[in-house]
């Protein structure tokens, strides 16, 4: 089954297409990455995914509804069926983490403050935060505000999350343990990850299917288990890309 | 003719992005408009502890500028009154002057330009950084309405801390008058005070508090304006935040001229 279908989707800026009709299909209760050079357009593909921009043409549905063509309360009711991790976290700085969760829960939930408050609690203990729920964003570090925003992202427990290059500014052992940590949370909630990175290790370690982007052909070039891909490279770019090599042919 | 047509060139890509910039303004200006009316429809939703930082950062927090400003404008205008009208033996109008001067025009005024740079500015900045951290797309993928928590408590805390902060201003700037007329000229206190309560009709003070109001409504809409439309790095917030003044100030003066002029003709 899939969760994210997208049909002849072409994306860009202004007059300026970064990816040209794309046709792929995300499944469900796996991680997925999106990845490529610098440059490719994955956080651009990533904000249309998830209904920030209009594409210039071609559809994209999630759980089977369409996220571009859809009145304003349609699309903002299925935007609160998934979560998603920025770059940076994006906390709102005016508030405390719990608060932040806490928010979320006010605006989109029906329960009450001792609830929320319970729900704020143990979302930031699965990310091993929750002595800082009462510390303000500044007050954290930079990978402390990626897991609380990833605990904000499942506040509401979605069966669908967003992750905009979670392991980029983490140093090794951070990085491994958010890979760990995605992993577990994946397989305990059965959710649909889809991650962009170019991480070689984070992919290998814990991608269950990667696209590949392109650059010059604005396309995707390459889909498919990364240890089959690294093996089998349908193409020198992906070979060069695999091997963290650009000498290969 | 290459320089010809390049210039032709020009003005077209000028043209194109005046009508782009155009666009995108008064979209932003209708979301506003459309929080605002779902605001009213719908009381409840309003987050009124936001709105009292606000008012505390706006308002509370530029008092102290504020008065110190107004009742320094008030010394000025009374000094510089009781140099003309001594001459004529009239100085018990120093009253009228400043009185009149600062409850209907400077008052206001002043205060708005002080709001400018501290609220107005400290919006943009605010907003643009929002902007910058992905926190305004977070709203929007939360399924948030953004301007429901940026724009909202903004506004209502302004209309609330700019005409009381008018009114402070008007206290002060007719005490700066009542210090010259007292120590420069001799007039006693109590027929300063007198003198200035003779003259400052109720419809004065109304015009200086309207003005204040919309003055409020200018900034914060510039403000945030400003903030939603900044680019995505340091420069780009910066940027807005300097145009958020100037902008402001800008539009200040000319809403402040048309009032009067209307003011004027309605016989105040
Ligand atoms: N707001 C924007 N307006 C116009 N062009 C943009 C904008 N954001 C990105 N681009 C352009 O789109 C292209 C793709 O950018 P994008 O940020 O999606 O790349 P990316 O694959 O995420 O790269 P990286 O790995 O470096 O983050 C780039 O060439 C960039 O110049
Ligand atoms: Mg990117």
């Amino acid at each position: 089954m899939s969760v994210i279908e997208v049909k002849n989707l072409t994306i860009g800026y202004g007059n300026n297409i970064i990816l040209q009709d794309l046709n792929f299909e995300i499944k469900q209760n796996e991680i997925t990455f999106l990845m490529g050079g610098s440059g490719c357009g994955k956080t651009t593909l990533l904000k249309h995914l998830i209904g920030l921009y209009p594409p210039m043409c071609g559809e994209i549905k999630i759980f089977n509804q369409s996220i571009v063509n859809n009145n304003i309360n349609a699309k903002r009711k299925l935007m609160q069926s998934f979560g998603v991790l920025y770059q940076s976290g994006a906390l709102f700085g005016s508030m405390t983490l719990a608060e932040n969760i806490n928010l979320v829960l006010e605006e989109c939930s029906t329960l009450n403050a001792i609830q929320r408050r319970e729900r704020a609690i143990e979302k930031l203990s699965l990310v091993d935060l929750e002595e800082f729920a009462d510390y303000y964003p500044s007050d954290i570090s930079g990978g402390m505000k990626k897991r609380a925003g990833l605990a904000r992202a499942m506040a509401l427990n979605p069966k669908l999350l967003f992750f905009d290059e979670p392991q980029a500014g983490l140093d090794p052992i951070s990085s491994a343990g958010l890979d760990n940590l995605l992993k577990n949370l994946q397989r305990e909630t059965g959710a649909t990850f889809v991650i962009v990175s170019h991480e070689l290790d984070s992919i290998f370690a814990i991608a269950d299917t990667v696209f590949m982007l392109d650059k010059d052909s604005k396309s995707i070039i390459a889909q498919g288990n990364p240890h089959d891909l690294k093996r089998n490279p349908p193409n020198k770019w992906v070979n060069q890309f695999m091997h963290r090599d650009p000498t290969r042919k | 003719m290459r320089n010809f047509k390049k210039a032709i060139a020009d003005i077209g890509v000028w043209g194109c992005d005046l009508k782009q910039n155009t666009y995108k303004t008064i979209s932003v200006l209708g979301e506003f408009g459309l929080a605002l009316f779902n605001a009213v429809r719908n009381p409840k939703r309003i987050r009124y502890h936001q709105c009292l930082y606000y008012f505390q950062q706006t308002g509370y927090e530029s008092l102290p500028i504020v008065v110190m400003i107004c009742l320094l404008m008030g010394v000025i205008l009374g000094f510089q009154a009781a140099l003309q009208l001594k001459q004529f033996g009239t100085d018990i109008y120093v009253a009228d002057l400043v009185g009149l001067s600062i409850v209907k025009e400077l008052g206001p005024l002043m205060v708005a330009i002080i709001s400018t740079g501290r609220a107005g500015s400290s919006f943009a900045a605010e907003i643009g950084t929002m902007r910058v951290n992905e926190e305004i797309d977070a709203m929007v993928t939360m399924g948030i309405e953004p301007n429901r928590f940026l724009f909202i408590p903004r506004l209502i805390a302004m209309m609330g801390a700019v005409p009381i902060l008018t009114i402070f201003g008007n206290l002060f700037g007719i005490l700066g008058g009542l210090l010259i007329g007292r120590f420069q000229l001799g007039i006693p206190t109590v027929t300063y005070i007198n003198r200035s309560l003779e003259v400052l009709t109720p419809a004065y003070l109304m015009e200086g508090l309207i003005k204040s109001v919309i003055f409020a409504i200018l900034i914060t809409v510039i403000g945030c304006l400003r903030g939603v439309q900044s680019g995505n790095d340091a420069h780009g917030v910066g940027r807005a935040t300097t145009s958020s003044v100037v902008t402001g100030i800008f539009w200040i003066v000319i809403s402040d001229a048309i009032m009067t002029t209307l003011f004027s003709i309605g016989g105040a």
